[in-house]
């Protein structure tokens, strides 16, 4: 078994489609550390300039209108709150003033889990390509006829080929976090502030780290089964475009109380160690209108877990069904 | 012959395939067959005619609905692990990695069976591709491909190869170069199964042969003599008025036929008697041929016997 391991990760590994994909993966994640640095760019001098005078402007409109305006804020407010105790029109918070003016400043401890978030995505769509195409070539080219010849043992067989997908790409994603998040550092550093950076942090940057291991893995694992399911690469890629579209995009947004079995959210509350999401509440009021307001809902980690990790294993398992009983012709 | 002394054995294999609108089509229809150690064994048929499918059957490449099989007696396919490692097999076209070299292709298959790397070097020069051993597969001339393909099939030192249909699209320099190889194989004392639809091909190279049509075997046995039961020979005479010699010919109860300036003398004719009644009416015999049955004819006449007729 680990003999086969060995040799499905060294064909891994030459495979001109995982040296494209690894390059493609590095490029994104050069384009997304732009991104970083612009987002965390802070204002030039005529940015700051105008900023300034747009401050002033609404300083004056304060002096003439601000009592108007806080005695209609307030009086909204009370007005909300016969119908929900709780509303909080932040009225105290209208005067202008200049520290909540400018653009806030990025601060690494804050802005990292987010910046991460965009790169665990990139990685787990890069895994399932190249680990599709790893095992599609294989039923396209038909030489997995010519290996079994050599191998009978489909279980093994199967096996070796989803834990190569599945391990292989790791040391990968494990080094691109790294640079990515060091890469960062010196990014935010140079534009906002690594201050207030503590140990609590990088725990929970090793959190999303670790988190995020486990799901290329199983990204890796994925994109082995759907491919040997569906005997193409294209199908597979095909499949995972059908479901992002149709599923994740128009189902989702129409039926948003599914989101909780969906993949996306529990991705997002595997990897932020729990989330929330937002659903539409609609009522008909006691004087006959309809209301709609949006509620929050919380998607918990142990939920999302339960959830990625079943539904792993039910794949991982039709997959070695299907791939030990099916013909090879 | 035990199971054992056989290097193939089944017995009543069948296959059904079944399309997606659920139509059956029956490919192997409880197929008997048995390939003796040593020597080439021909497994004929025309296109069609179910050998690639027993072929992936016996190589648990696909899945039989009945009957049973074996390789040097281990049955097959609950003890294929045992026993693969002395089989070598190119199922219809070479199948490798096109992207990867023909060394690489092999070093993974080296790799995976635990076969030294020195093995690669060594097939790659039986097989004459020492030099192209790191051009891509892609490059590669289907010659070169059918040959990297034996190269991989050496590489475990099998006791049985099977050959699919090798000479498949190769020009004749490598028809005459894989029938060569499969002649030296078979010499060397290993056991090959080759399959093909030509008839001469397999009479060329094959010791023994079993002929299949519809799934079914038809006849088995050495060459010689399945062609030999099976199709009475035939002499073609040559003489100066043809004529007149078929007329004594037909008077002394032999079959005659006009081929060209030719004749054709069927049933039991022997030779000598031929020319002793021609002699005697002082027609004098140019040209005394004895014509062998192929095994096309052969194949022609089995499947008539079974009512099948001829896939051709």
């Amino acid at each position: 078994m680990s003999r086969l391991l060995k040799v499905e990760l060294r064909r891994l590994f030459a495979r001109r489609l995982t040296l494209i994909g690894a390059a493609a993966t590095l490029l994104i994640a050069g384009l997304l550390l732009l991104a970083v640095w612009q987002d965390s760019k802070p204002l030039s001098a005529e940015e700051e300039r105008q900023q300034r005078l747009q401050f002033e402007a609404a300083q004056k409109d304060w002096q003439v209108n601000g009592t108007r305006m806080l005695e209609e804020c307030r009086a909204g407010e009370a007005q909300a709150r016969t119908s929900d105790p709780n509303a909080d029109f932040a009225c105290d918070q209208m005067e202008p003033r200049w520290e909540s003016w400018g653009k806030p400043e990025t601060v690494f401890g804050e802005a990292m889990p987010d910046f991460l978030h965009g790169l665990v995505y990139l990685m787990v769509f890069a895994v399932f390509l190249i680990a599709a195409g790893f095992i599609g070539a294989e039923f396209s080219t038909g030489s997995i006829g010519n290996w079994l010849t050599f191998e009978p043992r489909r279980l093994r067989v199967y096996a070796s080929k989803v834990l190569a997908a599945a391990t292989g790409p790791l040391p990968g994603a494990v080094l691109l976090m790294v640079l990515f998040t060091a890469a960062c550092w010196l990014v935010i550093g140079q534009n906002g502030t690594t201050a207030g950076t503590t140990s609590g942090t990088w725990a929970d940057l090793g959190g999303t780290a670790g988190r995020t291991v486990v799901l290329v893995a199983a990204a890796g694992a994925m994109g082995v089964v759907i491919g040997s399911l569906l005997r193409h690469t294209a199908a597979a890629i095909g499949v995972a475009m059908a479901y992002l579209v149709i599923v994740e995009g128009i189902f989702a947004y129409s039926l948003n109380k599914l989101q909780p079995w969906l993949l996306r959210a529990n991705i997002d509350s595997w990897i932020k160690h729990g989330t929330t999401y937002y659903v539409e509440d609609c009522v008909t009021g006691p004087d006959g209108s309809y209301r709609c307001d949006s509620a929050e809902r919380v998607l918990t980690f142990g939920h999302s877990a339960a959830y990625l990790g079943v539904l792993v294993a039910v794949l991982v398992v039709v997959g070695a069904v299907v791939f030990r009983r099916r013909d090879i012709t | 012959m035990t199971t054992a002394e056989l290097a193939v054995s089944t017995r009543g294999l069948r296959k059904t395939y079944r399309s997606i609108r659920g139509r059956r089509t029956i490919a192997v229809q409880g197929l008997d067959l048995d390939v003796p150690v040593g020597g080439v064994h021909g497994f004929l048929g025309p296109n069609g005619s179910g050998k690639t499918t027993s072929i992936r059957m016996l190589l648990g490449l696909i899945r039989a609905d009945a009957g049973t099989m074996s390789l040097f007696g281990h049955p097959v396919p609950d003890r294929l692990p045992d026993v693969v490692g002395r089989v070598g097999a190119i199922v219809e076209s070479p199948k490798f990695f096109p992207a990867f070299s023909g060394r690489k292709n092999l070093e993974l298959l080296a790799e995976a069976i635990g076969t030294p790397r020195h093995r690669v070097d060594e097939v790659l020069e039986k097989t004459s591709l020492g030099e192209r051993g790191k051009d891509k597969y892609r490059a590669y001339s289907l010659g070169m491909k059918q040959r990297l393909a034996i190269a991989a099939t050496l590489l475990k030192q099998p006791d049985l190869l099977i050959f699919d249909e090798p000479t498949n699209g190769l020009d004749p320099a490598g028809i005459r170069e894989i029938r060569e190889t499969m002649r030296e194989l078979g010499r060397s004392g290993r056991t090959v199964l080759v399959s093909s639809h030509i008839l001469a091909e397999v009479e060329q190279v094959a010791d023994t042969v079993s002929i299949i049509g519809h799934g079914r075997l038809l006849a088995s046995g050495p060459v010689a003599e399945v062609i030999g039961s099976r199709s009475a020979t035939a002499v073609r005479v040559g003489v100066a008025d043809p004529d007149a010699a078929a007329r004594v010919l037909a008077e002394a109860g032999l079959t005659v036929r006009a081929e060209g300036s030719h004749l054709l003398v069927e049933g039991s004719a022997v030779p000598a008697e031929i020319t002793k009644l021609l002699a005697q009416q002082e027609l004098y015999v140019s040209e005394l041929v004895p014509v062998r049955a192929d095994l096309e004819s052969v194949f022609l006449e089995l499947t008539a016997d079974e009512g099948l007729g001829a896939e051709r």
